[in-house]
């Protein structure tokens, strides 16, 4: 995984995507709770509180991404 | 995916272009290289800003005016009839999909619509879509990009490589991966202090357990967490006391009820000592659960360290009295009420710097006040030694003690967000001495105990004993099933551990990624941006070089060699034309590795610094390697000039299968800008309508014009021979010296037999049309005499000056339906119609 490379000879989309599918094998997961959040943290703002603004609504919506999913296990048992 | 090219610009009543009712129009060939040439104050500019504006959706030359300039005003045409713009583009695709025609107009209140006459769904998204950095390139560019620090540089750079979007992404994945983020917003600490709190909580318990345990039953249990085995060990040694038999028959110690227990002993065996000895044992009991069930120093270090964040960011404030003046100029700025970030709306001052981002940086000092007090309230909340402090104070056991109460105080400090380290301080140096009078009361206590126990009967003292810890036991074991569980703050501080872990592996895989693959693709570009440089200054003894910082985004323009020296900076060595030469290059490199593939370029005058061989050289490398369609992949380009010795290089390749030149004219910004197609039918329209009208003194001008044009219409279309002084001179250029031009052709042509125009052409051109326009008119009107001739005379000039051009073409029937086309020279046609 130390490997892993961004190809110049593909678009940035593509490697982009081809990190999201690397980090869907570190934490499936996880990654799903990124990539389904990304849009509160896109165009992510220069500087300012704009910035720490559209971070927090960020981190709070993974918090609660990571509460269901706790809920989740709790409830399959 | 689909390229597309622009194949036509419609423009009226934006910036310097008025053409009301008779837009400018100018066509592009999708596979060549499109040239446009136009004299200073031509309307050039104004068709680099019409595109800038569509496609780019504003004018950053406009927009970066101070607001009291007002540079929203200046977007339609000052002398436009309603005030209005419209633009309109056509592009083409290099595959079957259809024409895109995109629209915008702009209206006099500033607002804007885009629309797409052609149909297609998303004109915005079409729009973004064809936009990138290397559409619209100018010399302020090129020096912006040479002057620019290495960090912005780097940043400009990574954007043409199209890796800004990567840097963009990395910058997103170090925000959310830092610890001190991650530790607010998930509040990360807090839940392991509470965490830790439980745990503490759950020890000192379980200690109380296993200590009544023991001494009730003077050994402790063989599994202290298996309060059920205890339960009933303790109440079976319990059952063996006659007295107690009653009260356990039934229940166990935890339902039994102790009141009537110690009523029925003191009945029994009353005694002021045994009750006294219940008393100092219930007292020790009490005093021992107040002891410290977590690391105290570190909440303490903890809360210490936020209140030192807060003082940090309260310093860098200015008080609620500027909080406010910040958030309403904020306000104002963020509104359209003020549109200059660097004016002062207050008193209108020049500030050479963008008002809203130093106050953005004011108001984040407030929210970094507001932040760090949410943490202290966390941290305050999970925190035990302030509850330890409280319950010790206001214990009833310590309340004879000598000490002076400080937590009210302290709570008091705390809630009306005064509390400072020093508080923090005086507080736990008051529970170092609340503790130092809790512990030497427990041992007074224990000794007075003893006393006692020494001085009763032993079955007295044991029973009393018994039942004192049976109680405490009842208690702790209720306490110990009181608890909140552990497991769900457990599961919570595991799963957001879980995602620190996977975003901090998330950042560091992909800057290290994103690091190698800015420094591989500057090093795949290098022959390249090499290759065009050398091209363009034909200097082999100076070898530029792109130097990435590795780890950070500072990008150095170096010389690989300057005249056989090495490593040295070529910001400070190069001449502005090879400074130039090498941002240009940079750039061309850029857009041939772009991906997708870039679709046009308009280049606005960025040969301005260079001489004509580095102008010449340029353009054949432009040309050659870089534009469709030498190169399939390259880009179509659209190059705009006023230079007057470029001209003659356009006007070369002008009318080859891969260039495509046109000239503007006009009078901007009042009157119209056409080009030469629509200048010569733009000419005849207005000259009918003033004959028609009898108004001959305003019709003769533009016959002239009309009858120059189409001369030279004909010179240019079927390459008639010109002397040099001809060629660049334009007041060489009249009616007589143009025919003479022709007409010496033509004989030429006779005599070696050559001649493809047909005889009548030939007899018309010569004998009927020339003498009649000249002997009529052009002689006349040189000499200010051609004011006597008639509105039907001038008409039929008119007539004449078309016939004189279609006395040089032929029907041509290439493409199904009959049409007058040029001869391609005085010996051929163009095709074999």
């Amino acid at each position: 995984m130390d490997e892993f490379k961004f190809d110049i000879n593909k678009s940035v989309q593509e490697n982009i995507d081809l990190f999201i599918v690397l980090m869907g094998l570190v934490d499936e997961e996880m990654t799903k709770l990124l990539v389904g959040n990304m849009d509160k943290m896109t165009p992510f703002p220069d500087q300012g509180p704009q910035r720490t603004t559209a971070r927090k609504t960020f981190n709070k919506a993974i918090m609660e991404g990571l509460e269901n999913l706790n809920n989740q296990k709790a409830s399959k048992g | 995916m689909s390229r597309y090219f622009i194949s036509k610009i419609k423009v009226e009543g934006f910036r310097g272009i008025n053409n009301a009712n008779r837009p400018l129009e100018l066509k592009f060939k999708t596979d060549a290289v499109n040239s446009v040439f136009a004299t200073n104050a031509l309307g050039k500019s104004s068709i680099f800003e019409a595109l800038t504006y569509v496609i780019k959706g504003s004018i950053p030359k406009l927009e970066n005016l101070p607001a009291a300039d007002r540079g929203s005003d200046y977007y339609c045409n000052l002398f436009h009839c309603d005030k209005r713009s419209s633009i309109e583009l056509t592009f083409n695709p290099d595959d079957s999909s259809g024409n895109v025609v995109i629209s915008v107009e702009r209206n006099p209140d500033g607002s804007k619509n885009v629309t797409s006459p052609s149909g297609h769904a998303d004109p915005h998204g079409f729009l973004k879509e064809i936009s990138s950095e290397l559409v619209f390139l100018d010399n302020k560019i090129f020096q912006k990009f040479i002057e620019d620090s290495p960090l912005d540089r780097g940043r400009s750079f990574a954007k043409l490589l199209g890796s800004s979007q990567l840097s963009e992404f990395r910058h997103l994945l170090n925000t959310l991966s830092n610890s001190g983020n991650i530790n607010t917003d998930f509040q990360l600490n807090v839940f392991e202090i509470r965490l830790d709190g439980l745990a503490g909580s759950k020890r000192a318990i379980q200690n109380r357990i296993v200590q009544s345990y023991k001494s009730i039953t003077g050994s402790p249990p063989n599994d202290a967490t298996d309060h059920q085995a205890i339960k009933q060990g303790v109440t079976k040694i319990l059952n063996n006391v006659e007295l107690l038999k009653p009260f356990l028959k039934v229940k166990d110690i935890t339902t039994a009820d102790y009141v009537e227990i110690r009523k029925t002993i003191k009945k029994s065996e009353g005694s002021e000592q045994r009750e006294e000895l219940s008393r100092i044992i219930k007292s020790i009991s009490t005093l021992e659960r107040l002891q410290a069930t977590s690391d105290e120093v570190t909440e303490q270090t903890q809360l210490k360290t936020e209140l030192n964040r807060r003082t940090d960011a309260l310093r860098k404030t200015k008080g609620d009295i500027f909080k406010r003046l910040y958030e309403a100029a904020q306000e104002i700025l963020e509104t359209d009420e003020w549109s200059d970030p660097c004016t002062c709306p207050a008193c209108n001052s020049d500030l050479q710097f963008s008002l809203s981002e130093a106050i953005e940086e004011s108001l984040k000092q407030y929210e970094n006040v507001k932040q760090a007090e949410k943490d202290i309230a966390e941290i305050w909340n999970a925190a035990t030694w302030t509850t330890r402090l409280q319950s010790i104070e206001n214990s009833q056991i310590l309340k004879d003690k000598d000490f002076k109460k400080q937590y009210s105080n302290f709570f008091e400090k705390y809630n009306s967000k005064k509390i400072t380290v020093d508080d923090v301080d005086i507080a736990a140096s008051q529970l170092i001495e609340l503790e130092r009078i809790r512990t030497s009361t427990i041992n007074e206590l224990n000794k007075k105990k003893s006393k006692i126990e020494n001085d009763l009967p032993g079955s007295l003292v044991t029973l009393t004993q018994q039942v004192e810890y049976a109680d405490q036991l009842k208690a702790a074991i209720k306490e110990y099933s009181d608890l909140p569980s552990a497991t769900k703050l457990t599961q919570k501080i595991s799963i957001i551990k879980r995602w620190k872990e996977f975003i901090e592996t998330a950042y560091a895989l992909f800057s290290k990624a994103e690091s190698e693959y800015v420094i591989e693709k500057t090093a795949s570009i290098e022959n390249l941006y090499r290759e065009f440089y050398s091209k363009i200054t034909k200097n082999p003894e100076i070898i530029p070089k792109l130097v990435k910082a590795e780890g950070t985004e500072h990008l150095h323009l170096k010389l690989e060699n300057f005249y056989g020296l090495d490593g040295l900076a070529a910001t400070t060595l190069l001449s502005e034309s090879y400074r130039n030469a090498f941002a240009i290059s940079l750039y061309l490199c850029a857009a041939l590795n772009d991906k997708p593939k870039a679709q046009f370029m308009v280049l606005d005058d960025i040969t301005s610094s260079f001489d004509a061989g580095h102008q010449y050289a340029m353009m054949e490398m432009l040309r050659n390697d870089i534009a469709r369609p030498s190169n399939p992949d390259g880009p179509q380009l659209i190059i705009l000039s006023h230079d007057g010795l470029l001209e003659k290089y356009f006007d070369t390749l002008s009318g080859t299968p891969s260039w495509n030149h046109q000239r503007l004219r006009g009078l901007p910004p009042k009157g119209h800008v056409l080009t030469q197609a629509q200048q010569s039918d733009h000419l005849r329209v207005e000259a009918v309508d003033f004959l028609n009208n009898g108004d001959t003194q305003h019709a003769e001008p533009l016959i002239r014009q009309y009858l120059e044009f189409k001369i030279l219409e004909i010179i240019r279309k079927v390459k008639i021979p010109v002397s040099l002084d001809f060629s660049i001179r334009d007041d060489r250029k009249m009616v007589k010296n143009s025919l003479d031009a022709i007409k010496a052709a033509i004989d030429l042509h006779i005599a070696a037999n050559r001649l493809i125009l047909e005889q009548n052409q030939v007899n018309d051109f010569d004998g009927i049309l020339v003498p009649a326009i000249v002997g009529n008119w052009v002689s006349h009107y040189a000499t200010g005499a051609a004011s006597s001739l008639s509105p039907y005379t001038l008409l039929g000039i008119l007539d004449a000056i078309d016939k004189v051009s279609d006395c040089f073409k032929y029907n041509c029937n290439c493409s199904g339906t009959v049409k007058r086309r040029f001869y391609r020279n005085l010996s051929t046609k163009y095709c074999i119609c």
